[in-house]
């Protein structure tokens, strides 16, 4: 049992990484986050944010990770 | 009694501390772990905290399962805020959301969802605890039509699914390989639902 790999080539930031390996975000460091998962969806960040909120985001795991960080934004 | 911590990262550490030793002696070795996200409401700075599996250097955050169905990816999510009650000095942890899917590696779409969202939006009648899917079916109703459905347009209710459920669907209905022998893992998964059920209260409130 391993940690899964998606079918991306895409990495998140060094910064990023390291504040996750923190375990601390900022709300600036979380939009990065929702900015690389809507990357990788092929979405730009404002329509993965409202697809996050209709209920459209794509039904796999990366949808359903990014719904979970936009939920995280501040309102 | 619920989680109490000095802290949201404090209640929090108490909470994966629990699932991680749950977690090494059923399904996986790998911990899960709480980020703390900032936010401010109303100019007042809050916290927040997201656990799940450790988020990858392709910012995935799900494990490999072994199933008897070919390899799965679980992923394991809630979102857990503080609440502080009245003049207490420390605060009480309380999930605000949990998601708990799996995906089969040959599909774009998770089989199986649980999810529960404590505050949903206005416009949202469905049950808050709910399963969802894409297992088709048919019902054929008594006009003549036949209605071809998929789970995922329902919101089928479940009440509270503990990631201990979780666990034991995917060792004894997967057939995911366990770290523990078979009594060992059911002991252990029966220890922690009944540590959350008299110390956590998992089921009304963490």
């Amino acid at each position: 049992m391993t940690l899964a790999t998606r079918k991306t080539s895409k990495q998140l930031p060094e910064h990023l990484q390291a504040a996750l390996g923190e375990g601390h975000l900022t709300q600036e460091q979380l939009r990065e986050l929702i900015a690389f998962e809507a990357d990788v969806l092929d979405l730009e960040y404002d329509e993965a944010v409202q697809r996050a909120h209709d209920d459209t985001l794509p039904r796999n795991t990366t949808g359903a990770d990014l719904r979970l960080l936009v939920s995280l934004l501040a309102g | 009694m619920p989680i109490y911590g000095d802290s949201l990262r404090d209640a929090a550490g108490t909470f994966t501390y629990h699932l991680n030793a749950l977690l090494n002696k059923t399904l996986t070795l790998t911990p899960v772990r709480a980020t703390i996200v900032e936010r401010s409401e109303g100019g007042v700075r809050k916290e927040i905290a997201l656990m799940s599996f450790p988020r990858a250097s392709d910012g995935s955050s799900t494990i490999e399962l072994k199933t008897r169905y070919g390899p799965m990816d679980l992923y394991l999510a809630q979102t857990l805020d503080a609440v502080r009650e009245g003049n207490q000095r420390r605060v009480r942890l309380r999930t605000v959301s949990y998601v708990y899917t799996l995906q089969p590696h040959t599909w774009d779409d998770r089989i199986i969802r649980w999810e529960y969202v404590r505050f949903p939006g206005e416009d949202s009648y469905w049950s808050q605890h709910h399963v969802q899917g894409p297992l088709a079916f048919e019902i054929l109703d008594d006009r003549g039509t036949n209605h071809e459905l998929t789970l995922n347009e329902w919101h089928l209710p479940t009440g509270w699914v503990t990631i201990e459920e979780v666990i034991r669907f995917c060792l004894h209905d997967l057939g995911s390989p366990a770290l523990s022998g078979r009594e060992a893992w059911h002991i252990a998964l029966v220890e922690s639902s009944e540590v959350f059920r008299t110390q956590f209260s998992a089921l009304n409130d963490v």
